[in-house]
């Protein structure tokens, strides 16, 4: 047996948890080796459970935790981790959530979960000194419209179909009543995070179209038409300025040719 | 340098070494902890202007027949180059498999297709990182049926095909020898002496295995380093001389203090071991 193929049945018995493998044979001194091999097993699925509840309190406060692990025994098993930093795991926990059936009384509970994830992406990054709009203003005026903006780090836009920011809002002031009716209502989020802090805050769904396309460094013009597109109030210039006054706008890319020109402030 | 024993950082005692700047020898960090936290990253930057640092992958899966993640290695370039590490090293083990990483430390077969493998990656990785890259010995639960050499004799033939060197983790000796059944004092005697470059020292658990009436220590770095490992490290010291020494610590932390004292203890043995002086049995 090759290297590969014992490699692979070791890997199905860690992450699957089968007891046995196939011609492979296993020492131990004078213990049992599947025995000590079903170790890594109860290593995976502790170390993983514990990393997504960790990573997901706001999701175990609402669900319980006993839900959320038995959801997190399940999800470790389909989606193990890709990558070997252990905060980077979990950002699809949220849409599986939304598929499993055990929480489709909680129709919710998946969106709610991805802001979740979201306040703890942000919250770990940094914050890069802002550019000032007098900077943006001093472009040549028939070439702002294919500016691209790179914007802070620490910050995302989620849209929900649910107001999964009230219900946030209620865990994080420990304030939740003992019944709560939650009705279905389109919401659109800006998340903004750094060193430890975080905040979310609703726009409306013009403003979000706009920033998700700058966030998303589509040149200005293009995110501005998208906007438009579903508003056609929307202004487009106070909306850029409100991009500067919030300071978040951490560099400013123009495409004058084929090199792209990084302005900083 | 690096004459004090070192301490292992974790995240949750990272404000606190920032702000306090206690008196540690060194410091070795997992850089999977930090590549996914940019503001970790942030503070661990102003302490490696104050503190040596060393980085101490759990994510070079330099055992896998699928291959290495060599995106990952170049994440932990920038970090090195941005740390400046006294020291890099990893693990003689393997912990990703086709794109998925399995978050565990899992044994190899000692074996010549194993042997050519880890010596290529082992070149590949220290060019991709641009420094010697110290493998360690794992903690084992179980050996492959397969394998047609030792561990030791497995490490001996790397050190002389690639010219590696290694971190003898002495804990993880004791472990192995415990739960595999051989001498753990003939291990370390077997090892390349001059090949050592640091030295580790961790908790581990003991739990029974009542089907198989034995028990079995649990390489868990939740708890305080075993007498049994002190002995043993004393031993190691006699045998390789005074090397830089970690305390590891992972999960149930205690408080910083407290790897400090243990932190102690490793630099007062490691003094004694040099000047010669009778070992001290706690
Ligand atoms: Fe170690």
């Amino acid at each position: 047996m090759s290297l590969a193929e014992l490699q692979q049945r070791v890997r199905d018995a860690i992450v699957l948890g089968r007891d046995a493998l196939e011609n492979v044979s296993l020492v131990a001194g004078q213990g049992d080796g599947w025995r000590r091999l079903a170790i890594h097993h109860r290593h995976y699925e502790t170390s993983l459970v514990k990393g997504l509840l960790r990573r997901f309190p706001a999701t175990a406060w609402l669900l319980g935790s006993p839900l959320l692990i038995e959801a997190a025994r399940i999800f470790i098993k389909a989606c193990p981790p890709t990558a070997p930093c252990l905060a980077e795991y979990g950002e699809t926990f949220p849409p599986w959530l939304s598929g499993w059936s055990e929480l489709a009384h909680v129709p919710y509970a998946g969106d709610f979960a991805a802001l979740d994830w979201q306040l703890g992406k942000v919250s770990i990054e940094v914050e890069t000194p802002a550019v000032t709009f007098d900077v943006f203003a001093a472009l040549e005026a028939d070439a702002m419209t294919a500016v691209r903006l790179r914007l802070q780090p620490g910050l995302d836009y989620l849209k929900a179909a649910w107001p999964i920011d009230n219900l946030m809002r209620l865990y994080l002031t420990d304030t939740a009543p003992e019944h709560l009716v939650l009705e279905p209502e389109h919401i659109w989020l800006q998340v903004r995070g750094a060193r430890g802090q975080f905040d979310f805050a609703r726009l409306s769904e013009s403003e979000f179209l706009f920033r998700q396309g700058v966030h998303a460094a589509i040149p200005l013009g293009e995110a501005a038409d998208c906007a438009l597109d579903r508003d056609d109030s929307f202004d487009p210039g106070r909306a850029l300025t409100a991009l500067f006054t919030d300071d978040l706008v951490t560099s400013i890319l123009t495409a004058a040719s084929e090199d792209t020109c990084e302005i900083h402030r | 340098m690096l004459s004090r024993a070192g301490v292992g950082l974790r995240l949750p005692h990272l404000s606190e070494v920032v702000a306090t700047r206690p008196p540690a020898g060194w410091l070795e960090i997992h850089p999977e902890n930090f590549l996914a936290n940019p503001h970790a990253f942030e503070l661990l930057l102003q302490l490696a202007g104050d503190y040596p640092i060393s980085v101490h992958t759990v994510g070079v899966s330099i055992g896998s027949a699928s291959g290495v993640d060599w995106a990952h290695v170049a994440r932990i370039r920038e970090l090195i180059d941005l740390v400046n590490p006294v020291l890099v090293s990893g693990h003689l083990a393997w912990s990703t498999h086709r794109g998925e990483y399995l978050n565990d430390l899992l044994p190899l077969p000692y074996d010549d297709e194993t042997l050519d493998l880890l010596a290529m990656h082992l070149h590949q990785v220290q060019d991709g990182l641009g420094r010697p890259f110290l493998v360690e010995n794992p903690s084992s639960y179980f050996g492959f049926g397969t394998s047609t050499m030792t561990e030791v004799e497995f490490l001996g033939e790397l050190v002389r095909r690639t010219g590696c060197r290694l971190l003898c983790d002495v804990s993880n000796v004791y472990v192995s020898s415990e739960n595999l059944g051989y001498d753990a004092r003939a291990y370390l005697d077997g090892l390349p002496a001059e090949a050592i470059g640091e030295l580790h020292l961790g908790g581990f658990q003991s739990e029974d295995d009542p089907d198989a009436g034995t028990r079995v220590l649990v390489d868990t770095h939740d708890t305080a380093i075993a007498d049994e490992a002190w002995r043993l490290y004393t031993y190691a010291l006699r045998r390789f001389g005074p090397k830089p020494t970690l305390i590891e610590w992972d999960d149930d932390l205690p408080s910083f203090a407290d790897l400090l004292d243990e932190a102690t203890l490793a630099s007062v043995l490691a003094r004694q071991a040099a000047q010669g002086a009778p070992h001290v049995a706690r």
